[in-house]
């Protein structure tokens, strides 16, 4: 008898070593809620030798004289310190200034002192057989013994009790006291050079964190991280260049992201990763205002669930958004149930793959410590010219959005197996249920007519997708790569067995996977046409 | 296409790739992994040079069979090798892990496609393209190392 086995249906590390996270789970989300901003003055003062000269430079009036007096009170250097002197609830004013946060940069990654604190990604391998090439992963005992190892400035909330929620450092904010950009926490850049951090700022089991007023730039993964964190709410932030992305929140609830800037990622600008396990009933995280543009990936989240992202721009970017059900060991796949409402999703056509980008940012040719910063590499393959990209996911609802001028398509679905996350002869794929209603396709906010190469994009897998009510330039229909009129929401029943798709669809994305940045010979793979830049549409 | 068309055609093609490469039995391939069915070859509209090839392979031998999707070359007729890329899956994959960051542990490469490892009988997808140039005919085979399989 011959034996059919999918090789993807290994189970990989329950661990995810791309996000440098350790194994996660959900906090329970009744026992938390999205912070209020701090009122009043602030408990404690941080400020830079500097910080005089620039408040009275850079502000003026009753601001002014609020930051002068506040310097009066100024206790800490640096914003870890007060973080380190912090009870729970304290609000830390942080005056104008340049942050380097020198202590924590000089500590070692890895720290010898937390030689202990690292765990093996579990997972049962290749048919029960360990893989010792698994290796390990930092564990949260990791982040409270040594917080400045990975991190320039650590929120770390947790005691040595068993039950996963904030004990100490919680409620803690930490607010710029003047423009978004008087206040920049800057990192050491890149891979092993001197004073690099990982993250910038690492919320952990921190609930109740806020975080606002403040430019953050220059982390080798991420500026601003949140992980297990039950309450967090980011505000008037900009994230400038980071090695991966900007803001991200991996297995967080009760969470708003507000009126934020993030370009310059070499993965997505926000990363609401494993998200709300809400299954519908619920969004645990909101994101509103922001404007991401300039990166790989203006949002991304591998199973970004329970996500309602309304009334933001992406734009300018490779792809403006995705969302998908690749990795088999991010709490909460299959990706299930955001809400993509009232967006600007336009101009995604810029070309990170180009023969040039390639050949600067092959580490053979250019160690990552010598890279300029400012110049993003991509460490995630997308189709140039994608307004928003869903690879695997169900129950998403794109709804009221404008988008536009995105060469290739304006939206696309595809499915990905449930074999691909291990989830073996049980698993159920993707995608189903998705439901784009009411969007305007190929017409700019002022109305004018801006096409998308094709506005909808779909593999023809899998049940209940379904397009409605959503128009073209002069109310004109959609233009999309199958036919549309049947497809009307809402949608087709679930019948056994879901429809498989077309092959050639399938096809057509598989060479894609082959890309390696490091490698010239698939810096390009034949079959894959998502690194050239589509023609403008006309 | 009537069946005596198709046979025709059929025997042609063996006829063809009988003359390809040197002690091979392309019309089958050659050593120990077989296509279940003939792979479906797709021609991508946005690149007029290239192809694709998609199907299921399967472990005939008796032993454990390990590939490599980068070490696989694709070979034209007089066997020069044809610009490719190969991943053993049926579709887009992607590893959560930073690719220029370190070394992929076997599992995930496992996963993602860029490894098999077939125990005898076992199949999986393979999905081989390539990229036509100057000076080099369309490939005929994917050339594993321990032997061959024809493509249409």
């Amino acid at each position: 008898m011959l034996v059919t086995v999918a090789v993807a249906a290994v189970v990989a590390p329950a661990a995810s070593l791309g996000h440098p996270e350790r194994p996660a789970s959900f906090p329970n989300h009744e026992l938390g809620s999205v912070p209020d901003r701090p009122r009043g003055k602030p408990a404690s003062v941080v400020c830079r030798p500097n910080s005089e000269k620039r408040i009275n430079r850079d502000t003026s009036g009753a601001q002014q004289r609020r930051n002068l007096k506040l310097l009066d009170r100024c206790d800490f250097r640096h914003i870890q310190a007060a973080v380190d002197a912090a009870d729970n609830g304290t609000y830390i004013g942080v005056l104008p200034g340049s942050y380097r946060e020198r202590p924590s940069r000089e500590q070692p990654e890895p720290d010898p002192r937390c030689e202990d604190d690292y765990e093996a990604a579990d997972g049962d391998v290749i048919g029960g057989v360990d893989d010792p090439s698994r290796g390990e992963t930092a564990n949260y005992e990791y982040q409270r013994n040594c917080p400045n190892a990975q991190n320039l400035i650590a929120i770390v909330g947790d005691d040595e009790d068993e039950d996963r929620e904030c004990d100490d450092k919680c409620n803690i904010a930490i607010k710029g006291q003047a423009g978004r950009r008087d206040v920049v926490i800057k990192g050491g850049g890149y891979g092993s050079k001197p004073g690099a951090k990982l993250n910038l700022i690492r919320a952990d089991r921190a609930d109740g964190i806020y975080l606002g007023k403040f430019t953050v730039r220059f982390s080798d993964f991420n500026n601003i991280y949140a992980m297990e964190t039950n309450g967090f709410r980011f505000e008037k932030i900009e994230s400038a260049y980071s090695r991966e992305y900007g803001f991200l929140s991996f297995a967080s609830d009760n969470g708003l992201y507000n009126d934020l800037e993030a370009f310059g990622s070499g993965d997505s600008g926000v990363y609401p990763g494993s998200g709300p396990e809400g299954h519908c009933e619920r969004y645990g995280i909101e994101i509103r205002n922001v404007n991401s543009h300039d990166n790989t990936i203006g949002y991304s989240g591998t199973a970004g669930n329970g996500v309602f992202a309304h009334d933001n721009r992406f734009h300018g970017n490779a792809t403006g958004m995705t969302t998908d059900s690749f990795a088999s060991g991010h709490p909460g796949m299959p990706q299930d149930c955001a809400k993509w409402q009232d967006n600007d999703i336009y101009s995604n056509n810029l070309n990170l793959f180009t023969e040039e980008r390639d050949e600067y940012c092959e580490i053979d040719n250019r160690p990552v410590e010598e890279r300029d910063p400012t110049k993003v590499c991509p460490t995630f393959q997308v189709p140039v010219g994608t307004g928003l990209l869903i690879a695997g996911g169900n129950g998403n609802i794109v709804r009221n959005n404008r988008i536009y001028d995105n060469w290739r398509d304006g939206t696309k679905l595809f499915f990905v197996p449930a074999s691909f996350r291990g989830e073996g002869e049980d698993g159920i794929d993707t995608s189903f249920e998705n439901e784009h209603t009411g969007n305007q396709m190929g017409v700019a906010q002022d109305g004018s007519r801006a096409p998308n190469g094709n506005d909808f994009w779909w593999d023809e897998q899998g049940y209940g997708n379904c397009w409605s009510g959503n128009a073209g330039p002069n109310g004109s229909e959609p233009t999309a790569n199958f036919v549309l009129a049947l497809h009307g929401c809402p949608g087709l029943p679930p019948g056994p067995p879901p429809a498989p798709g077309n092959p050639a669809k399938t096809a057509s994305q598989g060479p894609c996977a082959a890309w390696d940045p490091q490698d010239e010979a698939l810096q390009d793979p034949p079959g894959c046409d998502w690194f050239e830049t589509p023609p403008k549409p006309e | 296409m009537t069946r005596a068309r198709a046979l025709l055609a059929l025997a042609v093609a063996t006829l063809t790739l009988a003359g390809c490469g040197e002690g091979s039995d392309p019309g089958t391939g050659s050593g120990e992994l077989r296509w279940e069915k003939a792979p479906a070859v797709y021609a991508p509209e946005t690149l007029p040079r290239d192809k694709i090839a998609t199907g299921m392979v399967r472990n005939d031998s008796l032993r454990e069979i390990s590939l490599t999707a980068r070490d696989l070359r694709l070979l034209d007729c007089g066997g020069e090798e044809v610009q490719s890329s190969a991943v053993f899956l049926e579709g887009f994959g992607k590893t959560y892990y930073d690719i220029s960051r370190e070394e992929l542990p076997e599992a995930e490469r496992l996963r993602i496609g860029l490894d098999a490892r077939l125990r005898p009988g076992e199949t999986a997808p393979l999905t081989v393209s390539w990229r036509q140039a100057g000076g080099v005919g369309p490939p005929e085979v994917v050339d594993y190392g321990d032997g061959t399989l024809p493509l249409p």
